[in-house]
């Protein structure tokens, strides 16, 4: 099994939509996959997945359920299945202290990731983790027990300066191992206006810290795609949308 | 940025990578297993997986035994004391002298339609392995069947006059049902008499000019027509391995069906499917309500696994149901997911075809809330909102009740052309297999545990 999470500096970078996607194109190749959502600061695999059961991760972390309670198949048709651990924000809010205890600098947490890989290791291919973007405990935790990260960056200027940092504190301390992957998703090229003359140095910017930094670099472009959704499972999904995927796909397996 | 802010996330940055340094001096312990503890918890952790599967191996060896010894295979649901309330109130409040099941107590007739839906409910429940008396719901299917049976199907007030359209091939599939129980003791049901009652049904309401299921002399056609059609036909194929008779060619006609449905009753484009069309002005009308859409995606799946084409899949069909028909709380509505028509019938449906799907995610939560919110006075109500007990609401409950276990049978069945003699030996190669899984499962924990520790 390949552990593989997705980080980036800022929120709203695209780490769910790609996480999910991917997933998504994998379970269609009859892949086992488990994907995690650990960004307990923003859930957002229910706004995916229908689903009322009420078995989170974090009653998990907090030794409240056992791992097997809290998997969920999900059966996306006759060949695909995908399971999946969810988080709930609604969870969090009500259970303020269960949220504050997970926001600990405690060594717990990782033991518990660590148990849930070996727990899980001979039935997936893959477990891939959504992560809290920026410098957070959980997110570390995450980091440390993945083969590859997908660190996922717009061109705006906060998240180019947030990398470097990320960079230079984070990511050079980790194994020599852990594979990094810099995906830089233009979003922003439509949508807000952005200065043009701006975008594109920092567009600069991100391929040089890929290119000194990272195993390898992808570039996605804006795609008008229905967020929320898997795509690979769309009547009519957007074919270079999936290419884009299929690359990244390429480079993890 | 303020100096406060740089100060804050500087400080942030620090912390994050002292305790980076503290979690891989963890991560190191962890891998090499270090620690009293945690070895002593792992090791008991270890000793309740033996203990278990030792247990399991014994239990095993005292069911199978009684398994073998077994005339029928009885599998024991928690869902039984459910079916067996519910029939007693069919059975005491809703069934004439005669046998046959009554609309309710003030309107004590019975209707063909009632009929067919209680031969299918009991045709279910008996195969999905609830303890039932099985003599009186085989005397009861074979009354019905006798009663309604003249080539097609029959109103009961008048024998020479036939049902709709939706009930001649709902009957039909509930001959197909009806024959696995019946089977075994009678011969009323033979498959000399679903062919024939299969081939007059198509030479009434198959029109000659196009492959399209039409009532006799009418303008319009109807969406639920065809793909109940298209249903019964593919599933006859499925079940049977027949895929032709007298000149009818199955696929090519299933194909056909697919081909009108797309033509005269869905507009790609908007993707909406429409209920009827009027053939003199060429028009289709009236939005297709959550039934015509549920019999549908269990009709295009079943007919997916005989190499025909239609432009949508039955999953995206069946996905789009939940979309537009099936609220938060997993209800499902009539005509959409907004309005206050929620009947224990497309509840009831839509459970039999997620499962027919091999949806039973889907179908566990409909599931749970029919159970949850139709049932009432060991009954089923008809509707939300009102406290209703029919005969019909009743046998839709145990239609729900039924679908978990029998969609799996059902789903076996099909192409299954291994000859039956084998019927015991499958259960039997089961049980081996199983046990020597488990023997190498806890050799092989043996081996792993001394190796480690
Ligand atoms: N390449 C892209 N082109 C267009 N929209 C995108 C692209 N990548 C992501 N998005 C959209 O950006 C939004 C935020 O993505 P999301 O995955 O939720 O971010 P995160 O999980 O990092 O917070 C979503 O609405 C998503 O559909
Ligand atoms: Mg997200």
């Amino acid at each position: 099994m390949k552990t593989v999470c997705v980080h980036s500096y800022k929120g709203g970078t695209g780490k769910t939509t790609f996480l999910l996607n991917i997933a998504g194109i994998l379970a269609k190749q009859e892949k086992k996959i488990l994907a995690i959502d650990y960004d307990l600061r923003a859930p957002s695999f229910q706004s995916y997945f229908k689903t009322t059961k009420q078995s989170f991760l974090s009653h998990y972390l907090l030794e409240e359920k056992d791992v097997n309670d809290i998997i969920f198949p999900c059966k996306i048709d006759e060949r695909a299945n995908l399971d999946l651990i969810f988080s709930s924000m609604e969870f969090l809010k009500q259970h303020s202290k269960q949220r504050d205890k997970l926001s600990r600098d405690d060594a717990k947490y990782l033991a518990k990731m660590y148990n849930l890989q070996k727990n899980v290791e001979k039935k997936y291919d893959f477990m891939l983790i959504d992560t809290i973007p920026g410098f957070f405990y959980r997110s570390i935790d995450s980091m440390m027990i993945s083969d590859i990260i997908f660190l996922i960056s717009t061109p705006s200027t906060s998240n180019v300066l947030g990398i470097d940092e990320l960079c230079n504190n984070i990511y050079t301390m980790l194994q020599k191992e852990t594979k990094m992957i810099l995906i830089i998703n233009k979003i922003e090229e439509e949508g807000v206006e952005a200065d043009k003359e701006i975008f594109e140095e920092n567009l600069a910017k991100l391929r040089k810290i890929g290119k000194d930094k990272f195993s390898a670099v992808v570039e996605v472009p804006y795609f008008n795609i229905l967020s929320e959704r898997i795509h690979a499972f769309e009547e009519q999904p957007q074919e270079e949308f999936l290419k884009s995927l299929q690359d990244i796909i390429k480079l993890i397996e | 940025m303020k100096k406060q802010e740089q100060d804050d996330s500087l400080t942030e940055i620090k912390k994050a990578r002292e305790y980076l340094e503290e979690s891989q001096k963890n991560l190191a312990r962890l891998k090499s297993g270090k620690g009293v503890r945690r070895k002593l918890r792992f090791l008991l952790k270890e000793n309740t997986l033996l203990v278990i599967l030792l247990s399991i191996l014994l239990i095993l060896s005292i069911v199978i035994p009684v398994v073998f010894l077994r005339p029928d295979q009885i599998i024991v649901d928690p869902m039984q004391e459910h079916v067996d309330t519910t029939i007693n109130l069919i059975f005491t409040n809703f069934t004439d002298n005669s046998g046959f099941p009554i609309i309710n107590e003030t309107l004590q007739t019975t209707s063909s339609e009632l009929m067919i839906l209680s031969s299918l409910a009991y045709a279910l429940i008996a195969q999905a392995g609830f303890e039932h008396n099985q003599e009186d719901f085989q005397t009861k299917i074979s009354q019905i069947i006798n009663t309604l049976e003249n080539d097609t199907f029959v109103t009961y007030e008048n024998r020479s006059e036939p049902l709709p359209i939706f009930y001649q091939f709902l009957g039909l599939y509930t001959l197909l049902q009806s024959k696995y129980v019946l089977e075994a003791t009678s011969d009323i049901i033979s498959s000399a008499m679903i062919q024939n009652v299969l081939l007059k049904t198509l030479e009434s309401y198959l029109s000659n000019e196009a492959s399209l299921i039409i009532p006799p002399n009418s303008n319009s056609s109807y969406l639920i027509d065809q793909v109940m059609a298209i249903w019964v036909l593919s599933t006859y194929t499925l079940l049977t391995g027949n895929d032709w008779l007298s000149g009818y060619y199955f696929e090519s006609l299933i194909q056909g069906l697919l081909d009108v449905v797309s033509e005269f009753f869905f507009n790609s484009t908007t993707n909406i499917l429409y209920q009827e069309y009027n053939h003199s002005v060429n028009e289709s009308r009236t939005l297709a309500e959550v039934e015509n859409l549920i019999f549908f995606t269990v009709a295009l799946s079943k007919a997916e696994r005989l190499y025909t084409y239609f432009e949508k899949s039955s999953y995206n069909i069946h996905q789009q149901i939940i979309n537009e028909f099936v609220d938060d709380k997993w209800f499902v509505h009539a005509s959409n997911a907004s309005d206050e028509e929620v009947y224990v019938k497309n509840q009831a449906y839509f459970i039999l075809v997620s499962y027919l799907m091999n949806l039973g995610n889907v179908g566990i939560e409909v599931q749970n809330k029919i159970t949850e919110s139709f049932s009432m006075n060991n009954g089923f109500i008809e509707k939300i909102g009102e406290e209703d007990i029919t005969c019909e609401s009743c046998l839709y409950g145990l239609v729900a009740l039924a679908s978990k276990n029998w969609s799996v049978i059902e789903n076996q069945r099909e192409n299954v052309n291994i000859p039956t003699a084998a019927s015991v030996s499958p259960i039997s190669i089961y049980i081996t297999v199983i046990m020597m899984l488990l023997v190498i499962k806890v050799w092989r924990k043996k081996i792993v545990i001394r190796r480690n520790w």
